[in-house]
Order: C-alpha cells, then structure tokens, then sequence
C-alpha cells in the first residue's frame, strides 16, 4: 500500500483552459479518499494525472514517496475502475479479471487460477464463463473491482464507479464497496459528483471547484463546518439558509430578528460588520411559541420529502427553511418561530465567502470572492444553489 | 379546414387536396386501386429489368450447347466436368485467390494501423490528410492513372509479378480502408485502452488486445470489401500480367476460344458462373453476420 | 449480497508478481499513451504504398505526358520532351473530342439521370412494400451490382445478341450492340450500377425521422408531397454525394472496353478506352499519359465541384 501526493498540479488544456490549478492534496495509506465537486471541477483531471492518463502541464505525482510524475500509467502500481468499467467485450469474466496478469506475462493456468479465487471472494464464481455484456451492471462492477485486486495495485482509483448503476443497486455496491475497502485497506481514490456517496465512503474528502480545492477534511468536518460558502452550498441534501446579517454589539441582526454570535466567532466580529449567517434546514427547528434567537415567521411552502418536511417560512424580512419531522403537521398560513441551532450556525465574510473562526479568521482566504447575490431590501440572501452538482 | 406546414396548393399531380378522404366516394376508391396496380405493374417491369439479364448465368452452364439464348434443352453438367479438366480455368481461380487474399492482408493490416493511429493520436494537419486522402482516393482511379501505372511497375520490375497487382492494387483501396476503420476505431470507448494502459500494456499489446478484436467488424468489412474488389477487377491485372500462368480468373476467360476460333460458351458460361458464386455467397454471409451496413459500398 | 469474505489467500499473493516488478518500463515510447513516433510508424506502411502507387503516378503522369514515349521502338528507350505537342494533338484530335463526348453521354445519361433517379425511386417506393417483394426485388438489383465485371459483360453480349433474350422478348432481331451501341451501354450501366445508389439513398431515408412523414401524412399530405417537402430536402446532402461517386465511377469506367472494345467505329469510345488503346494498342504511352491527365483534372474538378456544394449545404 502507498500514499498519494500531489504537488503544486497544473493542467491546462489546449485553449488555456485551467483543469487543475497548483493543486496539492495528500492522500495517507490505506486511506479512502473522496474527491467531489460539481461536473467540470477538475476531479477526474485530477484523478486521471495520478492515474498517467493524463500529461500534467506542471507540478509533481509522488505515489509510496516515489515520483511518478514521468512514468507511464503501468509502472506506478495503480488500478483504475472506470465509470463504464472498460470490461473487454470480447474476453470472458474471467479474462477479463485475469488481464493484468497476462500483461505481466503471468502463464495462464496460474493466472485464471488467479481470477476464479478473486472472483470466487467477490461472488463472481458462477459468471466465469460468460462474456460482460451478459451480466448487470452489478456484477460488472464487480468484475471491474476483481480486476483491479488481481494486479495487486498499491493504490485505487475509481473514477464514479457507481454512477451507471440503479439506485436500489448503488445502495448495495456501496456497502460492497466500503467493505471491500476495509478489507483490502488499499489506498483508494473515489472520485463521485454524489455527495452522499462520498459521505458515506469516505474516511477524508475533498470539494473542489474549478481546479482548485475548496476544503479537505473528514466527511462529518466538512458537511458542518464548511470552510467557505461555496462548500456550504454545495453540501447538504436540502439548500443551506444563508441570510444576509450585521453585527450589532453582541448579537447578529437578521432582519427585524436577532441571534446570538456563536461561540469562537466574536473574535472576528466586530460591531457593524456585515455578514453571511448560514444554517442548514435540518439545523433549524420549529416552535409554536415564542423563542429567543428564532425567527417569526408563516409558513408559505410546505415540501414533503418522505420521513421530513422542508417547511419555508417568511416573516421579519427574513426566508428561512426548516426540515422538521412530518409528525409536526405544518400548515400553510401557520404562524412558527424558526430556532436555527446554535451550535450549527456558521458565519460568513459575504466578500470573500469564507468562514469566520474568530482569531483563526486572520489567515487569508486563497481563493478569489464568491460572487453573491445579494438583496439588501429584505435581509434575505436566498438559498445558494446548494447540490448544483451534475 | 387549413392544412399547416403542407404548402398543398403546390401539389404537382393534382391528387392532393384540401377536403378530407371521406368527401371523395367510391371514384377515389376505384384510382387507388388502379395506381396501386400501375406500382405493381412497374414493380414486375423492373424487376424483369434485372433479372432478365442473369438469367443466361444460371441456365447456359447447364446446356448441352449454348448459345446467347436461355433455355434447357439438353440439360448437362459436362460442361462443369470440363471446366475442373481445363488447367488454365482452376489456376486462373486460383490466381484470383492469392491476388485477393495478398491485397485482403496488406489493405487490413496497414489500413488498421494507420486508422488507429489517426483515431487516437491528434496529429498536426490530421483532417487535412484525411481529406486529400478521400480526394485522393476518389480522383486517381487505376483507368486515369493506367500509363504512368504500368511504367512505374516496369520501372521496378514488378511487371508480370503478382507483387506489382497487389501493391497497386492495396495502394488503391487503402483510403477508404482507412477511413471506414477510423470510424470503427473511433467508436471504441477510450477507457478499454485506458484500463489496459494502467496494467501496463504496450501500444501493440493494446492494438492486439483491446483494439482489434473490439474493431473485428470493420476487419471483416475491410477484409471482404478489398477481396471482393480484387477478385473482379480487370483492368490492373489485363495491364500488368502478360505470361498465362499468372493471370487471374477476369483476364483467363478472354482465352476461352474453341478450336475454330470461337468463343467457347460452354466453357465461359460454367467459368463465369463458378467465378461469381464466391462474391455471392459473401455478399450473403456479410449480409446475414453483419447485416448491411453501409460503408460507401462492396464494389466488384 | 456477498460480502469480501477473506479475500486474497495468502498462497495467492505469492503467485502473482505485485504491480511494479513485472509492469513494462520507458522503452523509448512516451509516458502519455500512443507517441507520435510510435503513431507515425503506425502511419507508414500506408503512406509509403500510397505515396508511391497513387500519388506519385498521379504526378508522374504530368511529366510523361509531355515526352513522345512510346510502348516500343526508339522512343520507348529514349524519350525526350515535346513540350504541349500531346495536348494540342489531342485538343485537334477528332477522335478525342469524340471520346469525350461519348463520355459525357454516357457519365449524364447511365449515371446522373439513370442510376441516381431509379435508385431514388427504389429505395422510396421499396420502403412500403412486402418485406418479401422488397428483399426479392433488393437482392436482384444489388447482385447485378456484385457480379465481376467480365461476367456482366458476357451476360450483355449474350442478353443484347439477335440470338439473345431481347430477341425473345422483341422479337426483331437487331444486333442492338452494333446499331444502338452507347445507347445499349448506356442501358447496361444502369442496370450495372443502381444498386448504390439505391442502397445509399435507402440509407439516408432512414435517417429522417418517422414523426416528420407522419405529421405530413396527418396534414393529409400525398406522397409526392411527402418526397417533396420532406425526404427531398432531408437527402440533399446524401443526393450530392452519390452523385459525386457515381459521376466519378461511370467517368472512369473501364467495363465498356468488355462490351464493345470502343466500337463500332468509335461510337463507345468512352476516355478511358480510348487511353487505353491508344497507350497500348497504339504504343503512344506518351500521348495516352496526356490523355490520362486530362481525365485526372477532370476527376478533380467534379470532385472539387460536388464537394464545394456540399460545403455550402452544412
């Protein structure tokens, strides 16, 4: 097993568009790592240059400490399971799993032996025979990850390997997949647009946007304490509230509303600056009476997304969401006071985007403004276009 | 009642117009039977058109004595017995198999590599090659080109040699080879080579491996497609081979003379029909694999 | 659903070289996929026998057709230039310009008109047939494409004799090839060649989509109004390029030499019969290359022409 690091990685495709830009990650051993981002964010650039698929314009691949910046995608001890998986028609299942042993020049009974034992572990044992156009997409998947085991690959990499399935089925390949992971505790690289997969895989992850990446960290750090707000956006089933806010000597004034700074962020707070307050829906409660740092609203949208509601409230100048349990029977025309969680509310410099942290808030954001739209009439900033991913 | 999209006051034949079919009665019945059988009737005419023409080809082999007219009268199968007894006839067929199958190997071994080749890597200046290949292809046929054709084989003693047929030829079926593979070769998904490559496979192992039996198709549409042309062509063998013992079967059948100085009917219309069944019976087996998918065509 | 249950026995393991010892390394080719250098070597077998079989004939005969060659004699060992003698000969030559025009005749008439309407007409009409009839009536059409040319031009001979089927049919005993000799050429190419036609216009019927006839056909549209309004414009690209091949082709047919060597009296001369005689039977290689250019500046100038108007069309 070995580490991945990427150092200072640059792609620039003919035309001057910048794929990857002075890119580092460091990816530990044995780990599964995630990288997620909206479609054209660079992931799969960044996937395919560990892989050698593709030619860095600058900036280094090191893979097990060794620099493999210059070598050829079959000398860097990887696997690659494609989002098509790339099964070869022609070949059987298992020829197919038995592939990377034949380029090795590995004879062929030890080799097949090789495939019908990696394929036995896999549940594949029945399908040898058969060609990869006669199994689902399940089972392909499957046959791509046995071959990838079969050449005994120090590092992973899967590039959306679940997109192709079906629902009911990527739910499966994934339990599949995460304990597959944690047997083999190979080094694996995941690239997905799905953030739930990513979630629910990932030892660490990162978001990137447009060749850079916007915060790395374990998947629970960086779905509640998003770095800026382009990864609050983006992460979260349900858009994130983002309210327009200004200090005012020891709270937060949203509206006609006033909350509480949350703890560690005074620091950074000074009165009259203006701000970005975000809560997720599912971080905000609702109640019948009044509360202290909630918000009066009525209830103008009720969404039913199974188990919860998102109810959208209005009222003080403020558009908040809350998701709350369907037990609670919300009504339009009610009148509700919306509680975000302290705990939970994050705050944001709406010019730069990122969060503040109190005396962390210091470090200077790398990253160019987020453009926000802002709507100074109301105090409402909307919702970012959280999940714009594709 | 308007009739949108249909600009129906410009009909040409007067048959359409506006008011619904249910208006015009029993005389609209009555035409739409008759210019159904007027189709019919032109439908019988042309296939009589085509056939007519075959039809000596499958009766003259099996008479006693034929002449230019169809029909059995002494049915025989001695002319086929003469046919297998005529040494120049089985080596002219012959002949036209190795010509075939030499310009077959050259035409799909070097169109495959340079269609992958082309498919795969951006080259500089790529289309414009590509569309003076086409333009090359389409306006140097072998009937323009016969003078400086035949003085370059003699020039490189390649006259009277199957090697001077072959590589002429090869020469001229090779940009639509390349052309119909690259479209092949294109429709492969790249990750089949990709997924090769991070196992470490070399570019021929890839070809080998992943390319070729993926583009296997297109290999035997080439592959018929060059044997076919071969197999009937006359003019590049007429020109170049001289000595009889080399020349294949659409040279040979112009010496089928009798004794008195006639054309042997017997002989050429067994001969012509035994010539033609291969180019059938592929055409039906690549109809019938394959399907017909078209590729600017099987021309013989 | 399995789970990875104990994966990798420890036996295999051994049995397998890991993914850096066995994995092939450098030798020369680029790091990224396919080379440049490996792709140009891929590239050369094809444009070396191009190069030199196509290419180079095509220019060559430029220079030849500017030097008295000849098959035999002096001249054929020793050729030297004569400058335009061989294009203002030919431009005077009666026989040429007859050549040429018994070409375009035969190009316009068998090719242009003949080919490309019938198998216009066939691949319309043969979509609403019996699947039967249309396979039938397709399969007859195209064999008369696949047969080898000789066998075609013994079936004509036979076909057109006073003897022949014609005769059975007619029943007045003309000679047809030796009183209507470009007229039965003519005839013969079409016959010869509409299979291509037909399948490429069939082909690019196909390609319209069904909903385009059928919102026609609720509009009450007629077929003729169908063909005109809808299939017409959707295959005028295809139109051009079977026009481009088929122009091409019958220009540079060589079948008729088959049928009637050029005669009677010149009256089937068409361009390449007449090079070739006058290349071979003749000896006048010199004379026969210039004529061989000429058809090669034709051959471009059609293809040049169809393709511009492609061009303009996308």
């Amino acid at each position: 097993m070995a580490d991945v690091a990427v150092e200072a990685l640059t792609k620039e495709f003919a035309g001057g568009v910048k794929a990857l830009d002075q890119l580092d990650l460091a990816v530990e051993e044995g780990e599964f790592f995630a990288l997620l981002g909206p479609s054209g964010c660079g992931k799969t650039t960044l996937l395919r240059s560990i892989a050698g698929l593709e030619r860095p314009t600058s900036g280094k691949v090191l893979i097990g400490g060794r620099d493999v910046t210059r070598t050829p995608p079959g000398g860097r001890g990887i696997a690659m399971v494609f989002q098509d998986y790339a099964l070869l028609p022609h070949m059987t299942v298992a020829d197919n799993i038995a592939y990377p042993l034949k380029i090795r020049h590995v004879p062929k009974a030890q080799r097949l032996e090789a495939a019908s034992r990696t394929a036995a572990s896999l549940g594949l044992d029945q399908y040898l025979k058969r060609r990869p156009a006669e199994l689902s997409g399940g089972q392909q998947q499957r046959v791509a990850l046995a071959r990838a085991i079969t050449s005994r690959a120090k590092v992973f990499l899967l590039d959306e390997p679940l997109s192709n399935l079906d629902a009911q089925l990527r739910m499966e390949a994934r339990i599949f997949l995460k304990r597959l992971q944690q047997e083999l505790a190979v080094t694996t690289i995941y690239v997905t647009h799905d953030q739930s997969e990513a979630l629910a895989l990932a030892d660490r992850m990162a978001v990137m946007e447009r060749g850079v990446i916007r915060q790395v960290g374990p998947p629970v750090e960086v779905y509640l304490r998003p770095d800026n707000l382009f990864v609050a956006g983006f992460m979260g089933a349900t858009p994130i509230n983002l309210l327009e806010a200004k200090v005012d000597t020891g709270v937060l004034r949203v509206g006609d509303n006033r909350i509480g700074i949350p703890s560690g962020t005074q620091a950074g707070l000074s009165s009259g600056r203006q701000v970005t307050v975000a809560v997720r829906p599912e971080h905000v409660s609702l109640s019948d009476a009044a509360q202290t740092g909630g918000f009066e609203g009525s209830v103008v949208l009720v969404e039913h997304l199974g188990d919860d509601d998102l109810v959208t409230l209005e009222g003080g100048g403020v558009t908040i969401r809350a998701k709350v349990n369907i037990d609670d029977a919300v009504q339009l025309g009610d009148l509700r006071w919306a509680v975000p969680n302290p705990e939970r509310v994050l705050v944001f410099d709406p010019s730069t985007g990122e969060r503040i942290r109190g005396q962390n808030a210091a470090a200077p954001p790398r990253v160019a403004p987020h453009a926000l739209a802002k709507d100074a009439g109301t105090g409402a900033i909307g919702t970012a276009a959280g999940g714009a991913g594709g | 009642m308007t009739v949108i999209g249909i600009p129906v006051e410009h009909s040409g034949d007067g048959q359409l117009d506006v008011a619904p079919p249910s208006n015009r009665g029993k005389p609209e019945w009555a035409r739409a039977v008759a210019v159904r059988s007027i189709w019919y009737v032109l439908g019988v005419v042309v296939a009589a058109f085509f056939a007519l023409p075959m039809l000596w080809l499958v009766t003259a082999p099996f008479e006693a004595h034929p002449g230019f007219d169809v029909g059995l009268s002494h049915l025989t199968l001695s002319n086929f017995v003469d046919v297998f007894h005529n040494p120049n006839a089985l080596s002219s067929l012959y002949n036209s198999l190795i010509l075939s199958l030499l310009t077959m190997l050259i035409v799909v071994g070097a169109s495959a590599l340079a269609a992958y080749a082309l498919s795969r890597v951006n080259l500089p200046g790529r289309d414009v090659m590509l569309y003076v290949l086409l333009l090359l292809s389409s306006v140097v046929s072998g009937t323009a080109a016969m003078v400086p054709l035949f003085l370059l084989v003699f020039d490189m003693h390649l006259i009277n040699t199957d090697a001077g047929v072959v590589l002429v030829l090869a020469a001229g079926l090779l940009p639509a080879g390349i052309f119909i593979l690259k479209d092949f070769m294109d429709s492969i998904p790249r990750s089949y080579e990709e997924s090769a490559r991070v196992f470490g496979a070399s570019p021929l192992r890839m070809l080998w491996d992943v390319v070729g039996p993926s583009v296997r198709p297109g290999l035997a549409v080439i592959g018929v497609w060059a044997v076919v042309n071969v197999w009937g062509n006359f003019l590049i063998p007429f020109i170049l081979l001289r000595s009889p013992g080399l020349t294949p079967a659409a040279v040979e059948i112009y010496s089928f003379y009798t004794s008195g100085g006639q054309a042997n009917l017997r002989l050429i219309s067994t001969f012509s029909l035994l010539y033609t069944l291969p180019v059938v019976v592929i055409y039906l087996l690549v109809q019938r694999r394959y399907g017909f998918r078209f590729y600017g065509g099987i021309k013989g | 659903m399995r789970t990875a249950g104990s994966l990798l026995g420890e036996d295999l393991a051994e049995a397998i070289p890991s993914g850096d010892e066995g994995a092939p390394r450098g030798r020369g080719r680029s790091t990224f996929g396919l080379s440049r250098w490996a792709a140009t070597g891929f590239l050369t077998p094809s444009i070396v026998l191009i190069g030199v079989f196509l290419a180079f004939p095509a220019i060559w005969t430029l220079y030849l057709g500017i030097t008295n060659y000849t098959l035999f004699g002096f001249t054929a060992a020793h050729p030297h230039i004569v400058g335009t003698q061989n294009y203002s000969h030919a431009v005077s030559n009666p026989e040429f310009l007859n050549s040429l025009r018994v070409t375009v005749v035969y190009v316009l008439s068998s090719a242009v008109i003949g080919q490309c309407v019938l198998g216009f007409a066939l691949a319309w009409k043969l979509r609403d047939w019996h699947s039967w009839v249309r396979q039938a009536l397709e399969g007859l059409v195209i064999v008369a494409w696949i047969v080898p040319s000789v066998v075609v031009a013994f079936l004509w001979i036979a076909y057109l004799d006073p003897t022949g089927t014609v005769d059975r049919i007619g029943g007045v005993g003309i000679n047809w090839l030796l009183h209507y000799p470009l007229q039965s050429l003519v005839v013969f190419n079409v016959w010869r060649g509409t299979a291509f036609s037909m399948m490429l216009f069939a082909a690019a019927m196909q390609t319209v989509p069904p909903s385009y006839l059928e919102t026609a056909r609720l509009a009450g549209a007629s077929g003729w109004a169908q063909l005109r309004d809808i299939i017409l414009p959707s295959t005028k690209g295809h139109i051009l390029t079977d026009l481009l091949l088929i122009t091409l082709w019958t220009f540079n047919d060589f079948t008729p030499y088959l049928l009637t060597q050029g005669g009677p009296i010149h009256q089937t001369d068409v361009l390449g019969v007449y090079v070739y005689q006058q290349a071979f039977n003749v000896g006048a290689m010199g004379y026969g290359a210039a004529i061989s250019t000429i058809m090669l500046v034709i051959n471009l100038l059609i293809a040049v022409v169809y393709l511009r108007l492609l061009r303009r069309r996308t």
